[in-house]
């Protein structure tokens, strides 16, 4: 007899202290351990236990649900996942059936309720019954026609919609029919209904894609996923409109949170990996580099496809790194001379090998990159090692790997945890910016001089006026740089959109080239012309580019250039923070003194001499076009 | 524990009380929580619990804590005898 499902009353009194206590994070944890995704049970007492508790409005999640069929019954379940997420959820459930009303009417509940997201749970026999239920009553070429009615009824809607709420629309995709009419000969003598929702879920994509925040749920994925014969329960069907399985819910309430992840911006960057009995199979100090599992038989196999699947996550965007205790020379050795490894050691963006813990290891790689510890997934077989993290360092994701390697990959990709709402160019490269940058440090350690690194580098610094397709990118970084940054003010697209227009801001943006590759637009520099001196705002450098006297062009170009107009003087301002420790000598160093009277104001006179270019960069100026 | 308590663990989790709170006289008319879905719900968690299928007929039935442990009861004796029979053919 089962009793796995049978609470475990520590861990809920765990739990409910922690909630109690108002610690979130840690009730999030104990939620999440105590909670698998068929524990219908489990969800309820957690759901039960929110319920009860206070909560600022400010941070929590509106979701709102329009079925066509019962889909209370997954409430405490969404609730009780995306809370293990640490994501605290209201929930607006709309009646039975009730979709397209609450749409349309501009005040219905719906709306009042003012949601963040809102998911359109309604069965493909809804928008197509005819294919569902009569395909064998249509004729052939019917078919694409009414899955296009289909289609269009739902782009209305979506239409509609858009016009009374900027929610983000969670659309579910259409389950193609189970036992089609034709049975086996489906699709033999033309379109066949399966085909034919298959078209219609294409054709949802493509709405999607061209509507803004607007997303298609892979129903007919979810549902194969878990089997048909599991995911619906014909007798709730029929008795209570209730078709998902009570046990799946915590899977379909699972799909949804990875775009509630994604849409609160919890989406996680960085997976940090373990070496032994994660990446390979045995124990490399033991078995030597060719010596671990890793190759075409199992369970070498099953680590090679995971490899496989990790460096699909770092082509999308995801940063990778490791954490290993191990020898350093072992594991360049392997890297060097095992050639079953799918990962290569430029693919680690930061590497911490050594005999710490892994505690420690894990902030120092988010120092190194720069990244939240709350953006972080580790990853490792060991459950004390993950016991330790979790404890330590609560805020990074543990992923505790089962025994067998040929479940890790599920093990990993399973929650979407890596998953965004979008794809840009900068996420497809940004595994590459980072470890170019790793190539460049390592570079710097084997230059004998600073200034044969800098040549070394081969470095191109351009820089050029903010023009409104560098302006996304120019708010961008006044919002997120934190370390080189002399003043931190932030700013938005229409704020720097203003000073565009007004001759006496020179806002310049700053581009930067080395022989590993292009890193974009980095760095910011906004002033503004006063009678007699030129006064900088913002100066700021990406975190990627620092130390590389990147800065001092930028300033001796602005020096130059208010000389020429005939100012005497530019005046800077360091206005400190706990984190812009990297510039608060940026003035001195470039022979600006400070003012007598505010500490924080410092002043360079450009009558005579100014500063001068860094011999060893190529600087570039671009003219307002 | 009986399967008594296992149930009133179960009932008492759907229905967000105490199990303490269950008893022989909870139901759908003297409790409030109770409703149509709750009564659903009882069902779904009470065969996960058990890891059995009950069908709607008996799951029409299921109005009270005494019912849910009596539908259950049988349940599991009809599976025992059904169990036995298939290792007595194999």
């Amino acid at each position: 007899m089962t009793i796995e499902t049978t609470s475990d009353s520590a861990s809920r009194e765990r739990f409910l202290a922690a909630l109690t206590a108002g610690d979130l994070a840690v009730a999030a944890l104990e939620a999440r351990s105590s909670l698998n995704a068929a524990s219908t049970r489990q969800a309820k007492f957690i759901s039960h236990a929110l319920r009860g508790m206070r909560r600022s409005k400010e941070r929590v999640f509106r979701l709102a649900l329009l079925s066509s069929f019962s889909i209370e019954f997954s409430a405490d379940a969404i609730v009780a996942h995306a809370f293990s997420e640490g994501i605290l959820v209201d929930l607006y459930i709309a009646p039975f059936d009730q979709y397209h009303q609450q749409i349309v009417d501009p005040t219905s509940e719906l709306y009042r309720f003012g949601p963040n997201a809102v998911v359109l749970a309604v069965e493909g026999d809804r928008w197509m019954p005819k294919i569902y239920h009569d395909y064998l009553g249509i004729a052939p070429s019917e078919g694409p026609a009414l899955v296009a009615g289909g289609i269009g009824q739902i782009a209305e809607l979506v239409a509609i919609f858009r016009q009374h709420s900027d929610a983000a629309l969670l659309v579910h995709g259409f389950d193609p029919p189970h036992r089609p009419a034709l049975g086996i000969i489906d699709g033999r003598t033309g379109l066949g209904q399966v085909a034919l929702i298959n078209r219609a879920n294409e054709q949802l994509q493509e709405l999607c894609r061209t509507s803004a925040d607007v997303y298609a749920i892979d129903y007919a994925r979810l549902v194969a996923r878990a089997g048909v014969e599991r995911w619906y329960d014909d007798r709730l069907r029929y008795y209570a409109r209730a078709p998902i399985a009570a046990s799946m819910l915590g899977e379909l309430a699972r799909e949804y949170v990875k775009y509630l992840r994604a849409l609160t911006g919890q989406t996680k960057k960085c997976l940090v990996l373990d070496l032994d009995n994660t990446l390979w199979g045995g124990i490399l100090g033991e078995l030597g580099p060719n010596g671990v599992a890793l190759g075409s038989d199992y369970p070498g196999n099953a680590f090679l496809a995971f490899q496989h699947a990790i460096l699909e996550l770092r082509r999308r965007g995801t940063i990778l790194a490791i954490a290993s205790k191990n020898n350093p020379a072992d594991v360049e050795e392997l890297f060097e001379k095992n050639e079953s490894m799918v990962l290569k050691k430029e693919h680690f963006s930061a590497i911490e090998v050594g005999w710490a813990d892994k505690a420690s290891a894990l902030s120092r790689i988010a120092a190194t990159l720069n990244i939240g510890l709350e953006h972080i997934v580790f990853v490792d077989d060991n459950p004390a090692e993950c016991a330790l993290v979790e404890q330590i360092v609560p805020a990074v994701r543990v992923i505790c790997l089962p025994d067998q390697p040929e479940r890790y990959i599920d093990a990993l990709l399973r929650d979407g945890l890596f998953d965004g709402l979008s794809l840009s160019a900068e996420d497809l490269e940004r595994g590459d910016l980072y470890a170019r940058r790793d190539q460049a440090e390592a570079a710097r350690r084997r230059s004998s001089s600073l200034e044969d690194f800098y040549r070394d580098l081969a470095m191109t610094v351009t820089l050029a006026p903010v023009t409104p397709a560098t302006l996304p990118r120019a708010a961008q970084m006044t919002q997120k740089t934190n370390q080189f940054n002399v003043t931190t003010l932030r700013f938005g697209e229409a704020q720097l959109a203003a000073r565009l227009k007004d001759a006496n801001w020179w806002l310049t943006t700053i581009d930067v080239k080395d022989r590993f590759g292009n890193h974009g637009i980095t760095g910011l520099l906004m002033s503004r012309l006063h009678q007699d001196h030129v006064e900088i705002e913002t100066f700021l450098l990406s975190c990627r580019v620092i130390g590389r006297t990147v800065e001092t062009a930028a300033l001796a170009r602005l020096a130059r250039r208010a000389h020429m107009l005939g100012l005497k003087q530019v005046k800077g301002r360091i206005v400190p923070t706990s984190k812009n420790m990297p510039v608060r000598d940026l003035y001195e160093r470039h022979g600006f003194r400070r003012d007598p009277e505010d500490e924080t104001v410092w002043w360079l006179g450009i009558d005579g001499a100014v500063p001068r270019d860094p011999e060893w960069l190529n600087i570039v100026e671009k003219e307002a076009s | 524990m009986t399967l008594e308590e296992r149930v009133r663990g179960v009932v008492a989790d759907v229905l967000d009380l105490r199990p303490e709170e269950i008893t022989a006289a909870t139901s759908k008319t003297t409790t409030e929580a109770w409703d149509s879905l709750a009564q659903i719900n009882i069902a779904s968690a009470v065969e996960e619990e058990f890891d059995i299928e009950f069908t709607v007929d008996e799951i029409e039935v299921m109005t009270s804590f005494t019912t849910v442990v009596a539908t259950l009861s049988r349940k599991l004796q009809g599976r025992g005898a059904a169990d036995e029979g298939a290792s007595v053919r194999a």
